[in-house]
């Protein structure tokens, strides 16, 4: 069946993007950050000692080895044994999550340091600057307006097929799940925007990149998923369900670029401004 | 344009932000009609309770220095730089001290100034 050596093929490319080339690329990224910026000469940066953020990294390398392996197992398993488009599925998303925890630890973790370095921020002095913050400043307006026409298009598409009263169609629940992504999303939004500040010693200038980084790739996260969504709709409305499992690891794949490749690309290492990460000579 | 506030500091940290507001506009930092960042974005920002943003943001709309125009924000009002340079506190100390001379010229004792001010102060003074 075609479908099924397509399906072999792109979740070959969906193991190895995932679980390969992104972690390497983030590994490689940490060890030009010890390297570069020692805890010797920027103590801020470090609020534990360089040994455990060694360890760290290397347990991310080894964690994503393990699923690496696990995946490529999985991509010779599949060729052997016969599976429906459903198995597929089930495959696809289940090893997707299985690849994100790695990254998901190191977000997690990354919030526990930032309470580390507020908690060791010993300065009594408090910046802010007095532009407010809009969203549009960080993500164009056609940018933006195309993420709410998609979930528009996307709430008619369902509202029109419905009406057709399909076995396995979930309807109105389609639109609450996008729905309450969109919610989520909008929170992490505010959050960024008008919360607080999380590492106390972040510059303005980064600080304003990072939010329009995270910004940008939530909307465009949201506009990806309300499309991936609308097309699984419409795969099973035109009895295409066999090519779903295709559609949901290339849509895994796009998600990973979005959220991966694009925050690495607004955080370039050289940009940050570390000076903020050294510590402050004494008054005299 | 960046204020700077330090938490030790003596000087209440509402009138830490106000000083620094009337500073940036006299100084032509901040212009008739700018923005200014909402009162949780700044507050989470410098790390301070709501509340106090607030308090400064509204000392400074009475003393006409910001204008907030509902959901639009918050704005530098058009004559902002005037009445920047006009400082309450020291027009109310100087009147006072004015009238607390003439009272003790008139041999009126400090206990009954005491009681007239608290009488006075009271919600129901006026």
């Amino acid at each position: 069946m075609p479908e099924h050596t397509i399906f072999h093929i792109v979740f070959l490319s969906q193991v190895l993007l995932i679980s390969y080339y992104f972690p390497r690329k983030i590994h490689a990224r940490m060890k030009y950050l010890f390297d570069n910026y020692p805890p010797s000469i920027y103590p801020k940066l470090y609020p534990d000692s360089i040994e455990s953020y060694h360890r760290a990294r290397r347990n991310f390398r080894l964690l994503n080895a393990l699923i690496l392996v696990a995946g490529l197992l999985i991509v010779v398993a599949l060729y052997v044994v016969p599976h429906d488009a459903d198995l597929g599925n089930v495959i696809s998303f289940g090893y997707f999550m299985l690849q994100f925890s790695p990254l998901m630890l190191l977000e997690l973790s990354s919030f526990k340091e930032f309470k580390k370095m507020r908690k060791a921020n010993s300065s009594t002095s408090r910046k802010a600057n007095l532009r407010p913050r809009r969203l549009l400043d960080f993500v164009s307006p056609a940018a933006f307006g195309t993420a709410v026409f998609t979930y528009f298009a996307f709430v008619l598409a369902v509202l029109y097929i419905k009406q057709f009263n399909f076995e396995w169609f979930g309807g109105y629940w389609n639109i609450v799940g996008i729905t309450g992504m969109n919610i989520f999303f909008a929170g992490i939004v505010v959050f960024n925007m008008y919360g607080k500040k999380l590492n106390p010693h972040q510059s303005d200038e980064d600080r304003t990149r990072q939010i329009g980084g995270t910004v940008k790739a939530l909307v465009l996260t949201s506009i990806m998923a309300t499309v991936f969504v609308t097309i699984s709709v419409l795969l099973s409305a035109f009895d295409l369900r066999e090519f779903m499992p295709v559609g949901q690891s290339v849509y895994f794949q796009v998600i990973a670029v979005i959220s991966i490749r694009a925050t690495m690309l607004y955080f370039q290492v050289d940009d940050v401004d570390f000076e903020v990460y050294k510590e402050q000579p004494l008054a005299t | 344009m960046e204020i700077v506030i330090d938490i030790d500091d003596p000087v209440p940290l509402f009138a830490q932000v106000i000083e620094q507001i009337k500073s940036a506009v006299l100084e032509q930092k901040l212009c008739p009609g700018d923005t200014l960042p909402s009162i949780r974005q700044l507050a989470n920002d410098l790390e301070l309770n709501n509340k106090t943003v607030a308090k400064a943001y509204r000392l400074l709309e009475r003393d006409s220095v910001i204008q907030t125009k509902g959901y639009r924000g918050t704005f530098i009002h058009p004559d902002a730089k005037a009445n920047s340079a006009i400082d309450l506190n020291e027009w109310v100390l100087e009147t006072l001290n004015k009238t607390l001379t003439e009272f003790k010229k008139s041999g009126v004792t400090d206990s009954e100034i005491r009681i007239a001010f608290a009488n006075l102060m009271k919600p129901d003074g006026y």
